[in-house]
């Protein structure tokens, strides 16, 4: 139920931001410092997790369409991120992930935005309660808590979302379809599909990030 | 005066009335076992302070040990005794790093032999570890039993409808789609569907049986247990039982899903030519053969081939007269009765 309030408070939210004047669209860069988002990292939607990311942008791309009687400008912004994840199989497994994240992003004048991007990035995965070891002849010769395994993780994904301002603050609202790939784990590999929902916000503190190369066209 | 002695009453009437009310012998703990690459986890439930523990080897290959937590007869059974349900190597919720060729019914009855000695140490040496092998799992606890001297770390074997012998499998599933099929016409139920599988039962050559019958054998065999199950003949399962849900228990559907088509790929040829009927010889531990009248994917024939050759002197055979291949979810009272029967004179 509390999820569903959450979408709809979103799209809601969205909604309203898509009135704005569209004449008048802020840069995407809103200020000198590297966004931050945290967001829900929930596993097949419900098995829960947290994911923190730190936005690098690199490009910047503007661009004006004049249309009959409107003029469309869009922006698009090529980022690099840094993110940190954890979520868990709840009686199962705890995994901690580190990914890096190439994105690109498209802007409308009404700032809402569509993303694509892949990531690779090292994933560990916790075994819950007591692991008991085999040695080669069957035997158990101890057991130890914590124990945990690691695997290369490769992925891609798929997002949208809008900004909206408060008190004149940009918070970027989110979603995100995540497909990833463990391997080698087992004898193959593992696909995971996680949904995230997050706010990503721009502080005006922490890592400059003014280098950001734009083209108008 | 009297206002301190109530309340006095209400704060020790509270205190009391917090205490659990569980027996507290009922446990609820996920522990791992590593075994050559592989760590598995075993859900540990149950009653373990009965000095009795049940190790669940789940069916597939490719399932997982909680989908046997599902059934109404578990709840009877962890009521009593503890039980240990098994992700098998590269099943269920099973992590790891191995090579391939290492996913072999060999290396599972190593794994196997691991849980069984992670039970034995964990709960003391004079716990009673009880094999329940099921389908596949029948398959993986009787190739246990006759692996050097294994059988002896166990207290008893119950075999659930499990196939140790494929090739035979796969010519008495034909015989019986054959037999059933006439019976099944003759009395006017479902007849054009029981008449495309006799069709098709003719058309196999049974000394020739290539694995893509195999994958029909079992494909049939749900479709025929469904047509009897409508006409009456195998009783429905009925709700309840601790199910887990899907999305949030601790079986990730996703994760489960895949590793175990993975693995079930891996072991598909040696598995096909899995034939443990004559080494059956060796068992001589107390068992139990449970097994349903209407099993298509695993015949009823291997029930008595099981019994007619293992040597155990403690060994029992019952049929339920209602069943399909899971008699613990079609006459899940009777089938807890039978294991709780066989458990209390061990």
């Amino acid at each position: 139920m509390r999820f569903f309030i959450v979408l709809i408070s979103f799209c809601t939210a969205l909604t309203l931001n898509g009135q704005t004047d569209s004449s008048s669209t802020p840069s995407v860069l809103f200020n000198d410092y590297s966004p931050l988002s945290a967001s829900y990292y929930g596993n097949l939607l419900f098995q829960p997790g947290i994911k923190l990311a730190m936005d690098r942008n690199l490009l910047k791309i503007e661009k004006n369409k004049v249309k009959k009687r409107k003029t469309k400008h869009t922006q698009k912004l090529l980022y690099i991120q840094p993110n940190f994840t954890f979520y868990v199989h709840p009686k199962t497994l705890a995994v901690l992930q580190l990914n890096t994240e190439l994105g690109w992003r498209r802007y409308n004048s009404r700032l809402l935005f569509t993303e694509v991007a892949l990531s690779i990035g090292y994933s560990r995965r916790f075994n819950q309660g007591e692991t008991y070891f085999s040695d080669p002849a069957g035997n158990i010769t101890g057991s130890k808590k914590g124990t945990s395994r690691g695997y290369f993780a490769t992925g891609i994904s798929l997002g949208c979302g809008g900004v909206i301002f408060i008190q004149e603050k940009p918070i970027t609202l989110y979603s995100k379809l995540n497909a990833n790939v463990l391997t080698a784990h087992n004898a193959g590999l593992l696909p995971e599909g996680i949904l995230e929902f997050g706010i990503r916000f721009q502080p005006n503190f922490g890592l400059k990030n003014t280098t950001v190369k734009t083209i108008i066209k | 005066m009297r206002l301190s002695y109530l309340i006095t009453g209400i704060v020790i009437f509270t205190f009391f009335g917090c205490k659990k009310s569980t027996d507290l012998t009922q446990i609820e703990e996920t522990i791992y076992v590593r075994s050559n690459g592989a760590d598995m986890p075993v859900y540990l439930r149950g009653r373990v302070g009965s000095g009795i523990v049940i190790l669940v080897v789940h069916g597939g290959p490719g399932g997982n040990g909680l989908e046997y937590r599902a059934g109404k007869y578990s709840e009877e059974i962890e009521r009593k005794y503890g039980v240990a349900y098994w992700d098998q190597r590269g099943q269920g919720m099973s992590q790891g790093t191995y090579k391939k060729a290492e996913v072999t019914v060999d290396n599972m009855v190593f794994d196997m032999n691991a849980v069984v000695n992670t039970i034995k140490l964990k709960y003391g040496f004079a716990t009673k570890v009880i094999a329940l092998g099921h389908s596949w799992g029948g398959t993986l606890t009787a190739k246990y039993m006759v692996t050097d001297d294994l059988q002896y770390n166990l207290d008893g074997w119950i075999e659930a409808d499990g196939a140790h012998d494929i090739p035979r499998l796969n010519k008495a599933a034909i015989k019986k789609f054959k037999s059933e099929s006439k019976t099944q016409i003759a009395l006017g139920n479902n007849t054009s569907n029981w008449e495309g599988i006799l069709t098709w039962a003719n058309a196999i050559d049974t000394n020739n049986i290539t694995n893509e019958n195999g994958g029909e054998i079992n494909k049939k065999a749900g479709e025929a247990e469904s047509w009897l199950l409508e006409d009456g003949f195998i009783q429905a399962s009925e709700a309840g039982g601790i199910k887990n849900s899907p999305l949030f228990g601790p079986t990730n559907l996703l994760t489960s899903t895949v590793t175990g088509m993975q693995t079930s790929r891996l072991l598909y040829n040696e598995v096909e030519e899995v034939a443990l009927t004559n080494a059956l010889k060796k068992v001589t531990i107390p068992t139990l053969i449970l097994w349903g009248k209407y099993d298509f994917v695993v015949p009823l024939a291997l029930a008595y081939d099981a019994f007619n050759t293992i040597s155990s002197t403690n060994k029992k055979i019952v049929i339920f007269e209602k069943s399909g291949h899971s008699p613990m979810d079609n006459e899940w009272e009777a089938f807890a009765k039978e294991v709780t029967a066989f458990i209390e004179v061990l």
